[in-house]
């Protein structure tokens, strides 16, 4: 909101005056009201770690984030960009391996990745659509510009939060959504559905779109239903669906069994097919890969999209820009080392108060160093882990995130941010305008998984 | 050596179930040892046949049946002629050039699913530990006489015994039981040769045996499972670790993979109740 100077930036300037006229017992008052509708309405998460049946709301801050159309329109090319290099290098991957035998990745990098599949490999995916959905996560420094943090290609979730936290802001703070002219979201969940009706098979009239949920005890539950919802698609678990002949169909209440074109899965791979994966899957579909290796039927995301957001994969993204699409990378990668390498690791383990380390096969902010907040007990461990199974890990210099004021309590303060912006890619590729703010509800914490506490904010391309 | 091969597998359901289906892997591969003439695949209830090659290039049969039902037959009927060329366990390199090619990266990257740890054949502290006490026990001078000593040891050292391991036995388990079944005695000697560098895959397939009168055996042992380790410069050479003999006329392949996982050679997902009876009968013949 402020500049390094203190001075408000003049696209928070409406919203500052805006605020001085509401007051601050007004604000917490309608922060309040808003807090009970999300009870009500049931929009809950689940945490992993947390005893069975923790459920509670993700925290929503009123003060949207503000991003001004200038920043806005660079972010989006970025992000195109970024998710149609991803989509070649995942048909190619799965086909020729162009970019293993041009020597831009080692082969043992992806065939021993645990998330490489053989039984996508030469499989033809509708439209040769790999990424329908793509969740890119950003973060911004102190000087303003954007980097990318992480790819999420597999079943990012965030979606519903994002629709939700408008309608929302909307309702309560009409004054102050009305007073800038913020990019609608209302074409959103229309443009998700066309994408993922675009993946039917046989160029389809009318498909059948299903989203494919683990059940009511999966921690994205509520997001599964909302979507499903607001598409006006069914929402089915793998029991409603049977494989018969490598066709894939629906059994309706009535008895009825209807034909599926396309399945918008919100389960893992492994998950999927029993017969295909791990036999001991009871939520998904047994048959359906060679369901959909048949072409009966379009899977969004595609199996297999695990090779191309792997912690390790991500330091070869700007190589994948520049080979599959000869252009300069919009977007920067935050600056990544590689402890298999080294000169890299001993450079890392010098400095790791100032790095953030993780472990490749994890994600959701689980077995992070966070080096700048770390006591040196925590840094001793992670040294110890590191030079174990050096290959495990990576380390990203530790940015100084921007910050965004927060009402917490009855005060407002500066808490640290990033977007999560969504991707769909259908016949054609868009950008939903804006995203997912996440927010660490911490003061002082860099941590902004809802997993680990951080809550979410209205995001306002304007 | 010509065959004909009948591998009849037949479910009995203690009630109906449905919503079947099914993936079969029995269909003999076609390379220098072998080939296959002709192969079909009938099941009852008759149900059309999906075919596609695997990532091994294993021909995979998948069918569903959907109607209600209490017996599932599949028949795999087939012709195959193996080479009669007795093989020969051989290196060509010298063991320092073997070596050399063991390490190098661009040998690490073209068979890195055959040196990678996977569900069947992890690396464990035990598995680490008999890879080295082997090492050390002799000095080699060539791959070849390597893994020919290997083979030769864990046939000594483990006993076979039908009724000590299932299907889901993990290596660690057969080392402590020192007994196991030829798939156990394959996903060892994988893993011991993955720890030491060497590209090593599981084969599945048929031995064929003959009674004393010189006839023709009639039971399930028939099927089998043994190892194939690459040789640099030679290529993949079969090994048997079961009953440490030559990979000859003697043996059929049907699958390949990085372990038991990637080859079963029948698998189905179905509705309805668990219990089941289950009859396999192979019957491998030799032919004119």
């Amino acid at each position: 909101m402020f500049d390094a100077r203190g001075t408000i930036r003049t696209h928070y300037q409406k919203l500052y005056d805006q605020l001085q006229q509401l007051g601050t017992s007004e604000l917490i008052s309608r922060s309040e009201k808003i807090k009970q509708q999300m009870i009500l309405q049931g929009i809950t998460f689940q945490i992993a770690s947390a005893t069975q049946g923790a459920e509670r709301t993700i925290p929503f801050d009123v003060l949207p984030r503000i991003i001004p159309a200038n920043d806005w329109s660079m972010i989006e090319r970025g992000l195109n960009q970024r998710v149609r290099a991803l989509n070649h290098f995942l048909g190619d991957m799965y086909h020729e391996q162009r970019f293993i035998k041009d020597g831009l990745i080692s082969r043992r990098m992806i065939v021993n990745n645990p998330y490489f599949l053989p039984e996508m490999m030469h499989l033809d995916v509708p439209e040769n659509i790999y990424t329908a959905i793509s969740g890119i996560d950003l973060i911004r420094d102190e000087q303003g510009n954007y980097f990318v943090l992480e790819d999420n290609l597999r079943t990012p979730s965030g979606l519903s939060y994002i629709f939700k936290n408008r309608i929302l802001m909307m309702h309560y703070f009409p004054d102050l959504y009305f007073s800038y002219h913020v990019r609608g979201l209302e074409k959103g969940t229309q443009e998700l559905l066309t994408t993922l009706q675009d993946l039917a098979p046989n160029n389809k009239k009318d498909p059948v779109v299903v989203l494919l949920t683990p059940g009511r005890y999966n921690s994205a539950y509520f997001e599964h239903a909302f979507l499903a919802q607001q598409m006006g698609i069914d929402l089915v678990e793998g029991s409603d669906l049977r494989v018969i002949n490598q066709k894939v169909y629906l059994q309706t209440i009535s008895g009825r069994m209807k034909p599926v074109d396309v399945i918008y899965r919100r389960l893992d791979d492994s998950f999927l097919d029993p017969l295909a994966f791990n036999p001991n899957s009871l939520v998904g579909v047994p048959g359906l890969m060679n369901a959909y290796r048949a072409g009966n039927v379009a899977i969004a995301n595609a199996p297999g999209t695990g090779i191309a957001d792997d912690k390790l994969i991500y330091t070869r993204v700007p190589d994948m820009i520049r080979y599959y699409l000869s252009e300069e990378p919009v977007l920067k990668n935050v600056p990544t080392y590689s402890l298999r390498n080294p000169e890299e690791r001993s450079f890392v383990l010098d400095n790791l108060e100032k790095m953030v380390v993780k472990q490749t096969s994890l994600s959701g902010g689980y077995g992070m160093l966070m080096g700048p907040q770390a006591d040196k007990e925590t840094i001793k461990a992670f040294r110890a882990q590191i030079l174990g199974h050096p290959e495990s890990y990576i380390a990203q210099r530790a940015i100084r995130l921007s910050q965004s004021p927060t009402l917490s309590g009855s005060m407002i303060e500066s808490r640290t941010i990033d977007l999560r912006p969504f991707i769909f890619k259908g016949k054609q590729q868009v950008v939903l305008p804006g995203g997912l703010t996440r927010v660490a509800m911490e003061k002082g914490s860099l941590v902004v998984n809802s997993s680990q506490g951080g809550g979410s904010k209205d995001t306002w391309i304007v | 050596m010509k065959f004909n091969i009948s591998h009849l597998t037949k479910y009995k359901y203690a009630s109906e179930i449905a919503d079947s289906v099914n993936e079969i892997r029995l269909t003999p591969r076609t390379n220098t040892h072998q080939t296959c003439l002709q192969s079909r695949i009938t099941t009852s209830p008759q149900a059309p046949i999906y075919t596609y090659e695997d990532y091994f290039k294993n021909l995979v049969y998948s069918f569903s049946v959907a109607d209600p039902h209490t017996l599932l037959t599949i028949h795999s009927e087939s012709i195959v002629v193996t080479s009669n060329e007795e093989p020969v366990i051989k290196s060509v390199l010298t063991g320092a050039q073997e070596l050399e090619e063991l390490a190098s990266e661009r040998f690490l990257d073209d068979y890195a699913e055959y040196l990678h740890p996977s569900e069947y054949t992890p690396i464990t502290p035990d598995i680490s530990q008999m890879a080295s006490q082997f090492e050390a026990s002799h000095t080699f001078a060539s791959l070849a006489d390597k893994l020919t000593a290997l083979t030769a040891q864990i046939k000594n050292d483990f006993t076979y015994d039908p009724s000590a391991t299932q299907v889901q036995t993990k290596i660690d388990e057969m080392i402590q039981l020192r007994r196991g079944v030829c798939q156990d005695f394959a996903h060892l000697m994988i893993a011991l040769c993955r720890t030491m560098g060497i590209p090593a895959r599981y084969v599945s397939g048929y031995q064929y045996i003959t009674d004393i009168n010189g006839g023709n055996a009639d039971f399930e042992q028939a099927s089998h499972a043994w190892v194939e380790a690459y040789i640099p410069g030679v290529g993949w050479t079969g090994f048997d670790p079961t009953n440490n003999v030559p990979i000859n006329w003697r043996y059929i392949i049907l699958a390949y993979g990085r372990d038991y996982k990637d080859i079963v050679p029948v698998k189905g997902i179905y509705h309805g109740t668990p219990q089941q009876k289950l009859d396999v009968i192979v019957d491998v013949r030799q032919i004119n």
